[in-house]
């Protein structure tokens, strides 16, 4: 669901870059498992999101990143075992456990980004800001699947003049390279002509302008400054020292007072954005339905 | 006048000969005029000098004038004013739907150029809706370009030009590459933006049949030269008298009506061939030729036996697929389901078809390119999974692709033969010494290309030059292997009439020598002419066979022109050379349309 | 044009606040957010200055073509991972066209194949060391294109070039901060696949140089493409 598809793109991009900067470089469990609640639940809405398979390897993964910490960092005062003559501690354990946890996070939050920034707002930025590149970023995405299209017609073209005619794998390399030729000669030729007709079109003449599909509304206004308001309460939270948190020797952490709760709950808040908007949606046919 | 052209000579670097040699014309604001000829005519070069931004490098001497405007390099006062005026008033569609696309999406696409001319994006907005409710494509508005069939491609090209509301529109052979119902879309468009937004429209093209009668003004270049410009009725009048060979480009009401008109009774039989005095009512489609009909037989012919004997022997055929299914994924439908199918050697077989119908599924699947789920196919009874690597592709199949561009992979076209050959030649005598290989792999490509009339291009890079010699070359290369069994995929699609009528005459060699031809087509006219047998593959079946005439008289609106103008004044004629026979015949009393064997 | 000078102004004041006060803000972390913002930044002036310049239509689609070639050999090639050709396809592209549009091949063809593979904060680590890897190529163009020897060695270096970086930033990000035992550990788990993006480093390069480079030049003799990079 393309919750942001009529929003100017700096709403989503504002969104997902200050919850991900934070998931980052925060070093806060609070912070790490409220990203990655929010991320497990917008990604819960999402068809097709979790299956089996992949939620087996999320947790296999997470689970490897704590177990393997210990072995290399012996910083823990509470050794549970000795491998190998090295304490193998509860704190090395915990930190990775957090650690996975924040890589976890991440790797989520880069997979909603599909869905949180619509894709035509994708390249924002470049748009904005490089024209020229998010021409050629959008000229490249046109062409890689007419690539893999024409490959497969070019081999199979080759294949029925006998060029892959024998078994072994020298001769086989040694046509795929012919292949490869031959693709590479039809896509540069195909960029002349491209080129042509671009120019046809009147590219390269004074005062380029880019087509903007989005504008600036007052709601976008009012996204925007609520999203950074949350942010900022709490990068505050984070910059007192109020999160911080030290895993070596012991772990041990930094009185919490209500600034920093509060910086919490407004991280939180922020990474419950894309779930909450996803069910007023729902709320919303739910209503009209009903009313019907 | 919009567009003037004042004797204009254009001769490209290097080149012996003139490109273009003293042309004068010139095109009214709001006309819809055609440049016709065959490929090499200079009709590409003309196009590419008006819209000076694609103006290829040589001399130029003549003065090429738009709305009083020159165009030319020389004449330009400044260049970017020159290329502004030009990218405004003059929108240019070229051949290849393809690549002519910029980005990877549709709306992108049409706003491209509006872009380029530096419009802010409201006004971008506007334009680009209106184009888009225009020319009906909100449906795939948010679509990815890549995603678009041919047809629609093409469309969008022709939006994105004319969202830039230029004043003339170029096109260069644009429905070349589209299927007939895409291009009959296309060309359907053009005259509705000719008449409904008054934009002038100059097309080069070569396929008279389709065009003559969406314009009144034609123009017939050959050789560089302006031969004739006038109504197409001048033009028919004046390459049916002057045999030139763009006369059986005609349509075929046009081409009966010329080779008959002196012996039948109309209100213009006075109007002879000579140009000075231009036939007013020359008929153009097949309404005109039917009316033609009607007035010239005034009784029907008995019908023909359409009895032909049908080509299938009690031998094994070269090629057999018998209840053959393939889909592309397990979840997807069935794109061929008990297909069956067989050709014998010696036989040309056509297989017509819509677009997706499965027509080129079938061919990999006949070239053991992909693998049918369920049934099989066999080559000369034996399967095709049976041969062992590496024999398949050697004296037994060969496929020529869609694109002939793909069997090519080297600088030129004289390096891609020559590797065909001495690995037909090494196959063929395995003990020969690598000298021996090389003479005589030298030797047969020389023969080969001797016989198919490409000695000259030898030495081009294969992407230099024009499309129906491209054709011939990869059908050189294809055929260095000596396959007893020859698949086509749509091999008359855009070349010209002449190209056509080698690429037929070269088949027909090859079938009296017992090859065994299988091409698959749109062309109905092709397949009438030159099969020996017809298919047509439907909903993944083969649902109809037979010899062109019983198949197409068979068909009520999957048929050649000359079969729907024959209708039933002269049932069973299914060519346009056989309608004239009929019809010259039909004054004495006979018809004997049946008994020409195609 | 006022606009756009307080525009760059303001782009160019904001981003030493932006190291700096991340520096600040991330103490446990500001060796990940310095070399991310390292990474990120050397992207920049490139762009910018590639932005600038002029590039005629036919030289940009001939990028687009080169960069996905190099997306599209790495699908080729996904069932062997470390085994693609996209070091080979940015060096080739730098060695015939330059440093600039080899840069911009490099790190634009990380970017996008990501979107078909897999984004993810390695994305911009990505960016940098096949763009740098792409430029350095293109200043070295002429010693390359002469020497096949040479050619082997930089396809060495760089495919030890792009392992060493990324193993930087995962010691730094993972790690909580600068710990070279856990580097030269990291070095070690990957030193298989670092051996593999070598090895296939060079055999692409001498597989494809000859070959994709005698159809740029074909280009340029016969339209005239990338004249001044040379």
């Amino acid at each position: 669901m393309d919750i942001f598809r009529k929003r100017h793109p700096l709403v989503p991009l504002a969104l997902f870059m200050s919850i991900l900067l934070l998931a980052m470089f925060a070093q806060s469990p609070a912070i790490t498992f409220s990203a990655l609640a929010g991320a497990v639940l917008y990604f819960c809405t999402i068809r097709g999101g979790f299956t089996v398979r992949s939620v087996f390897s999320y947790v296999a993964c997470w689970g490897l990143v704590a177990l393997v910490n210990p072995l290399f960092s012996t910083g823990g005062a509470t050794p549970i075992v000795f491998v190998g003559g090295r304490p193998y501690t509860r704190e090395a354990l915990l930190y990775g456990v957090h650690l996975g946890a924040m890589l976890l996070a991440v790797l989520l939050w880069f997979r909603c980004e599909r869905r949180l920034i619509p894709e035509e707002h994708r390249f924002f930025f470049f748009g904005r800001f490089a024209p020229k590149l998010a021409l050629l970023i959008s000229s490249v995405l046109r062409f890689i699947p007419l690539l893999r299209r024409r490959a497969d017609a070019m081999r199979d073209a080759q294949i029925a003049v006998g060029v892959y005619d024998e078994p072994d794998w020298i001769h086989r390399a040694k046509s795929n390279l012919t292949t490869m030729s031959a693709l590479t000669t039809w896509s540069l030729e195909n960029a002349i002509d491209t080129g042509a007709a671009m120019k046809a079109r009147g590219y390269g003449l004074p005062g380029r302008t880019t087509y903007r599909t989005y504008r600036f509304t007052a709601a976008d206004g009012l996204w925007l400054a609520a999203i950074l308001g949350l942010a900022t309460l709490s990068v505050l939270a984070l910059a007192r020292g109020g999160l911080a948190i030290s895993f070596y020797p012991n772990i041990v952490t930094a009185h919490a007072d209500t600034l920093t709760r509060i910086g919490v709950a407004a991280y939180a808040l922020l990474c419950l954005i894309p779930f909450l908007s996803v069910i007023k949606e729902e709320l919303r046919w739910c209503f009209y339905r009903l009313k019907m | 006048m919009l567009l003037s052209i004042e004797n204009v000579t254009f001769r490209y670097p290097k080149a012996s000969r003139d490109a273009l040699r003293g042309v004068s014309f010139s095109v009214p604001q709001g006309e819809f005029a055609v440049l016709c000829g065959l490929s090499g005519c200079g009709k590409s070069t003309l196009l590419r000098l008006i819209k000076r931004e694609l103006a290829p490098f040589g001399e130029l001497s003549g003065r090429i004038l738009a709305d009083g405007t020159d165009l030319t390099r020389a004449a330009a006062p400044s260049e970017s004013s020159a290329d502004l005026f030009s990218a405004r008033t003059i929108g240019i569609v070229l051949q290849d739907p393809e690549s002519q696309i910029v980005t990877d999406t549709v709306w992108h696409e049409l706003a491209f150029g509006l872009e380029n001319l530096g419009l802010p994006s409201e006004v971008i907005r506007r334009r680009v809706a209106e184009m888009a409710a225009f020319f009906g494509i909100e449906g795939w508005y948010h679509k990815k370009t890549y995603e678009l069939s041919g047809g629609q491609k093409q469309l969008l090209n022709l939006a994105a030009v004319l969202a830039m509301n230029p004043q003339l529109l170029l096109l260069d052979e644009p429905t070349a590459q589209l299927d007939p119902i895409a291009a009959a879309d296309f060309r359907s468009m053009l005259t509705r933006i000719n008449r409904d937004l008054g934009v002038t429209i100059l097309m080069a093209e070569h396929r008279l049949e389709q065009v003559l009668p969406l314009t009144d003004h034609v123009l017939l270049l050959d050789r560089g030269e302006l031969l004739c410009d006038g109504s197409p009725a001048e033009l028919a009048a004046f390459v049916h008298s002057n045999h030139h060979p763009m006369a059986s480009a005609l349509p075929t009401a046009t081409r009966v009506y010329l080779a008959l008109q002196n012996t039948l009774p109309g209100p213009d039989s006075s109007a002879s061939g000579s140009s000075d005095t231009p036939a007013r009512d020359i008929p153009l489609t097949v309404r005109d030729g039917r009316a033609l009909l009607s007035a010239a037989t005034d009784r029907r012919s008995p019908s023909g036996d359409a009895a032909e004997a049908a080509a299938t022997g009690s031998e094994t055929p070269a090629l057999a697929a018998s209840g053959v299914r393939f889909r592309y994924d397990k979840n997807l439908p069935d794109v061929l389901c008990d297909t069956t199918l067989c050709v014998s050697a010696g036989e040309h077989y056509c297989l017509l078809g819509g677009n997706g119908s499965g027509k080129t599924t079938l061919l990999s699947l006949l070239a053991g390119l992909k693998r049918p789920y369920a049934g099989s196919v066999k080559l000369f009874g034996k399967k095709l999974s049976a041969f062992a690597m590496g024999t398949l592709y050697r004296e037994n199949l060969a496929l020529l692709p869609q694109q002939p561009r793909d069997v090519f992979t080297e600088k030129s076209i004289r390096e891609d033969l020559l590797g065909a050959f001495s690995r037909a030649c090494s196959f063929a005598d395995a003990k020969a010494s690598a000298s021996a290989v090389a003479d005589k792999a030298n030797a047969d490509m020389l023969a080969m290309c001797e016989r198919l009339h490409i000695t000259d291009i030898l030495d081009s890079h294969p992407y230099d030059v024009s499309g129906g010699e491209l054709q011939k070359a990869a059908l050189a290369k294809v055929l260095a292997s000596r396959p007893k069994v020859l698949l086509l995929d749509e091999p008359a699609k855009g070349i010209d009439v002449c190209g056509k009528d080698e690429l037929a005459a070269i088949l027909k060699e090859l079938t009296a020598e017992g090859v065994a031809v299988l091409s698959v087509t749109h062309d109905a006219e092709w397949a009438a002419e030159h099969a020996d047998r017809c298919g047509l593959l439907f909903d993944g079946e083969v649902i109809s066979e037979g010899t062109p005439h019983a198949f197409f008289d068979g068909n009520a609106f999957y048929t050649t022109a000359a079969n729907r103008m024959a209708g039933d004044f002269f049932p069973g004629v299914v060519t346009c050379e056989e309608l004239i026979r009929a019809m010259s015949g039909a004054g004495e009393g006979s018809s004997r349309a049946t008994e020409v064997s195609p | 044009m006022n606009r756009r000078r307080i525009t760059r102004i303001c782009f160019f004041g904001l981003i030493p606040l932006i190291v700096l006060g991340g520096a600040v803000l991330f103490r446990e972390q500001h060796y990940a957010w310095i070399t991310l913002c390292v990474a990120v930044l050397t992207c920049l002036p490139i762009w910018c200055d590639f932005e600038r310049r002029e590039t005629g239509s036919a030289e940009l689609m001939v990028l687009s073509v080169l960069i996905s070639l190099s997306v599209a050999g790495r699908f080729l090639f996904a069932w062997l991972p470390g085994f693609k050709p996209v070091t080979a396809i940015t060096v080739i592209s730098a060695m015939w066209l330059g440093a600039e549009p080899g840069f911009v091949v490099g790190s634009l063809t990380a970017l996008l194949s990501n979107f078909y593979f897999g984004q993810g904060p390695w994305t911009p680590f990505q960016m940098f060391s096949w763009g740098l890897i792409g430029g350095l190529a293109g200043l070295l163009a002429k010693p390359l294109r002469r020497h096949k020897l040479l050619l082997c060695i930089y396809g060495v270096f760089a495919g030890f070039f792009y392992s060493l970086v990324m193993d930087l930033w995962s010691t730094f990000w993972m790690g909580g901060g600068l710990s070279l035992s856990r580097y030269l550990a990291l070095i070690g788990a990957a030193l298989p696949i670092t051996i593999e993006y070598a090895v296939s480093n060079v055999i692409f390069l001498l597989a494809l140089a000859g070959l994709i480079g005698e159809k740029l030049d074909r280009l340029r003799v016969r339209y005239g493409l990338f004249r001044e990079h040379r």
